[in-house]
């Protein structure tokens, strides 16, 4: 199992590498320079030459490149342009409100993609599988700004019950900050939920097809069993694949949910650091996006093997 | 009901409901009885009812069958009406199951000791996990795993094919049933595989009694482990009686037919097999009276009206009266049987001439998938002749390297090593207008009539498609050139506008092979033609292709894994084994005289439809070399 | 040919030729109710201009007007503007966003996996491609280019084009190395045809049915990441309406001006509820 995830780490790493060599030429792309946006309007050309000069960004693009790299290979990511403080400090501030929201999405898609999952292939009542059926089709199929805004409308305006925005830290107050977390949330969740439950659903019922469980049943098994020790581990493991990409969506989901909830994670600061020609922020927020991302799929490469005794023998 | 009979089926009626909504009735009025300890065969064509008829005891039907009539009575207890909580205490612990497909079977994320924990503990069978660990350890080696204790923590990819079979056969015996329901067991698997298997069910029969099902489309099987037999054809039982009696003085037509379409080993070469004309019944669309009328030569105006019941038949000389049931109005005032066999008929076939085509030491490798994939020598060595107007007949079984040869021949895929000449040319690695100018002297017939036609293109357009391909006559041209076709391979100039999906599997293979015979090739490579195909149905074509060759006088490659097939269809067979050709000559002095060992153990193999009685010689002697 | 007696040439069963999957998908009643939400949606977006009777951008003393109000059936916005014009314009706007960047997303995706399909390199190469984009997530994607181009319609149209060639490209790729593969293409290379004519007239064909299912699906995709935009603030340029946009100036009013919101709502949940279902009657038809 370890030359499995060996066999996968260049190809990570060449990922990586040129998602670097992307983001740093696309970011020198961008109109305008930040050196003239940052002494304002009215500086002479000294004060914009003096600015270059302290930003490093008279040096040529490759070393240019190799110091940001250099910098992230030591810790050190430097200063931010224009928001103020240290690089690091922003994403890092951002980063754990983002992780909350990301984090409570996931727990979110695995309980309801799950129970979407099982009750819709194996429900006995017929209207309960409907009624999944047709839950996960509106999941599915509704932005997330759409039941963002309804979920708001609901909890918010009608019930009263929960804030319509906001964040809360999870270490200052607890209570509160679940209340915060509880919408946005769901409405990230629910499109990722809706995608894992029909494709649970659907491999469920292929392997309740299968030729093996006709065997187990022929052996007379509980069909409690059937699901539970045959289906399920043979409908799991491609699940969890699919997991790993969903994490992925919910990571850039989570960039438009933090905007409808006034959320303060690292969508803003990308938002902000973009709008801004923040260069140091922006590369190194992108790169923290696609690490995440690429890390994520090699876990979920991990699960899946361990998951998968064809591979975990290999 | 006596006591020793087992179970009791009376008036079972099975029904399908088609995604049009049709309804089709796969299994109609079906009774017989098992008794304890009996091994009693049900055998029939694709479409005959035989796998449901079994599906329907344990009531395992799948997707929208429902049983509509009858009874399902074991020791008295009519599972057609039982609860989901009796069937679960009948299934495993009562009924045994074997399927047909042992890879697909086994579930790939359990160990085998994990299948068998599961099956014994279905049914309380064991005290404790440590005890059914050795209760399931006994099982492996009953059904012969070597090592049994150290292999129950293996997982089912770790087994072959036919030792899954054996775990599965064990899993079926842990809840220590009264009977065994083996559903095609051994279609799956090669015939010397299939010969240890049966082997095994027989053993086990008379070792622990249990009586034994026997679910199979081979007559070979029937013969070799049952001594009772039920004949389906149409939903229906056709026939009923003991082996010995049935496959040697058949009452019903239909038995009759299915008997002279086997190919025996023992027909020598370049006879021609009977196929029964025409195809089995729409199930949708059953109208009242004999389902096999249409297709039977001693059908009278009453077969056609009234359904005849399955009735014992007159006693025919030198046999106890009643012994035979057959549901056919004839056979029931008939006193003698009809033929098993009819006398082989020779064909006549034009002399080979000259050499064609020639192998010199084919070789052909392919990388597994990876960097560390393993790499499998499908061809080692291969070397050939082939002559004008002859039949070189190709077995091997499964991974022998045959397909991979059929490919190389037909330049569907490169060879890595070797030469191929075609009328004295170099043709190994053509140049691309080259390669185009070789294709059209040499085509090619694929074994899954399904997979290999175009379900986008009709009929017409399949066939016309080489002929576009080679710029073969205009528009107008070739459509008249497909209606030549399509009449050359037994099909009406109508079939043209049609698509696969609405012909049956023989008639697909023969839009197969008037596409292949469409640039007037002079070689015609059949990877595995009939293997596909129903027995009657594998008659019709063999004898289209021998009438093709006669008529066109091409030379073909027919591969097969069945010896009895080749040995009647060709000149000369040659033997694969694992990559190499162990073995070339006459047809029938390879069949008769085998050299090769392995061509021994085929041979040894392949199962006869001759009552075990009624055999020559032994089974277990060695073939004279 | 003597023994052969030839085959009745009509098959098992003479039944009624049997319809074309895409037209017994829409004719399913999923299909239908898919294909009456869409129309009435696509309707409303072209009639826009007869419809409306004011210009979106229009500002009327009356802000916040509620439901009914006269010469403003669905009332006014927070800058007094016509809602059932900004809605109508709105539809209008997305539509034209959507049918011009899934095709092109969907063309682009398409030669990408032609291009794999000729030479195990190249499919390396475009297979690397396809990771690459997706390993950035959609959105920051979005503002990415945004950042570039500036805010405007043609960067949301790039976006979703450029969001849209993995999720085609993947597809057709799979579809053609899974039909490459199957006996009646070897069947039609050992009858002779061309490389050309083995993909164009049989491959193609037989690996064309996911993509229809996924245009229907990219369409909602598409809807979503025009609205995402506009909530990001790197949509079509205000005070030009979007669906997206609309949505996102209601937030604020929500509650003292829910009917702000209800429009939008309504359509945008109309014109993706009816592209969803659209997509599952076609995967369910060519499934069969």
């Amino acid at each position: 199992m370890r030359g499995h995830v060996l066999r996968r780490l260049p190809s990570a790493l060449l990922i990586l590498f040129v998602a670097s060599l992307v983001i740093f030429a696309v970011l020198r792309l961008v109109p305008g320079d930040p050196a003239t946006s940052l002494a304002g309007p009215d500086a002479g050309p000294e004060t914009v030459a003096a600015i270059r000069e302290r930003l490093g960004l008279d040096d040529s693009l490759p070393s240019q490149y190799l110091h940001w790299i250099g910098g992230l290979l030591t810790g050190d990511l430097g200063p931010s342009y224009a928001i103020g403080g240290q690089s690091a400090d922003l994403i890092s501030d951002g980063l754990g409100a983002t992780v909350e929201l990301t984090a409570a999405a996931l727990l979110f898609v695995i309980a309801l993609g799950t129970a979407f999952g099982v009750l819709g292939a194996t429900a006995r009542r017929g209207w309960v599988r409907a009624a999944v059926r047709a839950l996960t089709t509106g999941a599915l199929a509704v932005p997330p700004f759409v039941t963002g805004v309804l979920l708001v409308l609901l909890f918010a305006v009608l019930l009263k019950v929960l804030p319509p925005g906001g964040h809360v830290s999870l270490l200052t107050a607890p209570d509160l900050a679940v209340q915060y977390l509880l919408l946005p949330a769901l409405c990230l969740a629910l499109p990722s939920a809706a995608v894992l439950g029909r494709y649970l659903k659907d491999g469920i019922e292929r392997a309740l097809a299968e030729d093996y469980v006709r065997t187990a049943t022929a052996a007379g098994v509980h069909p409690r069993r059937l699901l539970w020790r045959h289906a399920l581990p043979n409908a799991l493991p491609p699940a969890v694949t699919l997991l790993g990409m969903q994490t992925g969506h919910l990571l850039g989901g989570a960039v438009l949910v933090e905007a409808i909830f006034a959320w303060p994670g690292l969508g803003q600061l990308a938002e902000q650091a973009l709008t801004r020609r923040d260069y140091p922020v922006v590369q190194d927020l992108l790169l923290l996006l696609v690490t995440v991302f690429v890390v994520v799929q090699l876990i979920t490469d991990l699960v899946y093997a361990w998951l998968d005794p064809r591979i975990r023998w290999e | 009901m006596t006591a020793s009979e087992l179970l009791e089926v009376r008036g079972l009626d099975v029904e399908f409901t088609a995604p049009d909504g049709a309804a089709v009735r796969a299994v109609r009025d079906v009774s017989f009885t098992l008794r304890r300890g009996e091994t009693l065969a049900v055998v029939g064509e694709s479409g005959s009812g035989k796998s449901t008829t079994a599906l329907a005891l344990a009531r395992m039907l799948p997707g929208t069958g429902r049983i509509r009539a009858g009874q399902v009575l074991l020791d008295g207890q009519d599972l057609a009406t039982a609860g989901p909580q009796e069937l679960r205490q009948v299934r495993g612990a009562r009924i045994g199951m074997v399927f047909q497909d042992p890879m697909t079977a086994l579930n790939p994320v359990l160990t085998a000791g994990a299948h068998l924990d599961e099956a014994l503990r279905a049914h309380g069978r064991g005290r404790d996990k440590a005890a059914r660990r050795a209760r399931a350890a006994e099982l492996l080696d009953l059904v012969g795993i070597p090592d049994a204790g150290a292999r129950l923590d293996d997982h089912p990819h770790q087994f072959s094919g036919g030792q899954r079979q054996r775990i599965l056969i064990a899993m079926a015996l842990a809840g220590e049933p009264d009977v065994l329901v083996a559903d095609e067991p051994t279609t799956a698997l090669d015939a010397t595989v299939q010969d240890q298997i049966l082997t095994l069910l027989g053993d086990l029969n008379r070792r622990t009694g249990t009586a034994l099902l026997l679910i199979t489309h081979d007559m070979g099987v029937v013969a070799r482990s049952c001594a009772r037999v039920l004949v389906m054809y149409g939903g229906t039982v056709v026939e009923d009686g003991p082996t010995a009696e049935v496959l040697t003085r058949p009452r019903h037509p239909y038995t009759a037919g299915l008997l002279a379409a086997v190919p025996r080993l023992s027909a020598p070469s370049g006879t021609r097999l009977t196929g029964i004309p025409g195809a089995p019944p729409d199930l949708a669309r059953l109208t009242e009276g004999c389902a096999f009328a249409a297709r039977c030569a001693l059908a009278e105006d009453r077969c056609r009206t009234a359904t005849p019941p399955l009735a014992p038949t007159p006693a025919v000389p030198g046999e106890e009266s009643g012994t035979v049931r057959a549901a056919c109005w004839p056979a029931a005032e008939r006193h003698e049987p009809l033929p098993a066999a009819p006398p082989p008929v020779p064909i006549d076939r034009p002399r080979p001439g000259a050499v064609v085509l020639t192998a010199e030491k084919l070789g052909k490798t392919y990388r597994g998938r990876g960097r560390r994939g393993r790499t499998v020598t499908a061809l080692d060595g291969v070397s050939l002749t082939l002559a004008a107007g002859e039949t070189l007949g190709i077995v091997g079984e499964s991974g022998s390297g045959k397909s991979t040869l059929a490919r190389v021949l037909a330049h569907a895929h490169p060879s890595d090593s070797g030469t191929l000449r075609l009328g004295g040319r170099d043709v190994t690695r053509p140049a691309r207008r080259e390669l185009h100018t070789v294709r059209r002297s040499v085509q090619m017939v694929f074994q899954d009539p399904y997979a290999s036609l175009n379900p986008r293109m009709t009929a017409g357009e399949i066939i016309a498609e080489p002929l576009h391909a080679f710029g073969i006559g205009d528009r107008a041209g070739r459509a008249r050139r497909v209606e030549e076709l399509l009449l050359l391979v037994g099909l009406e100039p109508g079939a043209a506008h049609r698509r696969p999906r609405s012909f049956s599997g023989g008639q697909r293979q023969r839009i197969g092979i008037a596409r292949a015979l469409a640039p007037e090739p002079s070689v015609l490579v059949c990877d595995e033609p009939v293997s596909a195909l129903d027995v009657s149905v594998q008659a019709q074509i063999v004898g289209l292709l021998t009438d093709l060759q006669r008529d066109l006088g091409l030379a073909l490659i027919f591969i097969a894994h069945d010896l009895a097939v080749v040995r009647q269809v060709s000149h000369r067979i040659a033997v694969m084994h694992r990559g190499r050709i162990v073995e070339t000559g006459t047809a029938d002095e390879v069949c008769e005289n085998p050299a090769d060992p392995y061509t021994r153990a085929l041979l040894a193999a392949a199962p006869e439809p001759v009552p075990a009685a009624h055999l020559p010689r032994p089974r277990n002697t060695q073939v004279p070399a | 040919m003597t023994a052969t007696a030839p085959l009745p040439a009509t098959g098992k069963r003479p039944r009624t030729a049997p319809r074309h999957p895409y037209r017994a998908a829409l004719a399913s009643a999923r299909g239908r109710t898919g294909l009456v939400l869409v129309a009435l949606v696509v309707l409303a977006g072209l009639l826009a201009p007869l419809l409306a009777g004011h210009s979106p951008t229009d500002q009327s003393s009356q802000s916040l007007a509620p439901l009914g109000t006269p010469g403003h059936p669905l009332g006014t916005d927070d800058l007094g503007r016509d809602l059932l014009a900004r809605l109508l314009y709105g539809t209008r706007a997305d539509l034209g966003i959507i049918v011009l960047s899934v095709p092109l997303g969907a063309l682009l995706g398409c030669l990408f996996a032609l291009l794999a399909a000729v030479h195990p390199v190249l499919d390396t190469a475009v297979q690397r491609l396809f990771d690459l984009v997706l390993a950035f997530p959609g959105l920051i994607l979005a503002l990415a280019v945004t950042a570039i181009l500036g805010p405007g319609r043609l960067p949301v149209v790039l976006v979703i084009a450029l969001a849209e060639i993995p999720a085609f490209g993947r597809l057709l790729r799979g579809g053609i190395l899974v039909e490459r593969e199957r006996e009646y293409a070897t069947a039609a290379r050992v009858g002779g045809s061309s490389r050309i004519r083995v993909l164009t007239r049989h491959i193609l064909p037989n690996a064309a049915d996911p993509l229809v299912v996924q245009i229907a699906v990219s369409l909602t995709v598409a809807v979503f990441v025009e609205g995402a935009m506009s909530f990001l603030g790197v949509g079509v340029r205000p005070p030009q309406p979007t669906l997206g946009s609309v949505l996102s100036q209601s937030v604020p009013y929500l509650s003292d001006a829910p009917h702000f919101a209800a429009g939008p709502l309504i359509t945008v949940t109309a014109l993706v509820l009816g592209l969803s279902l659209i997509a599952e009657a076609l995967n369910r038809e060519i499934r069969r």
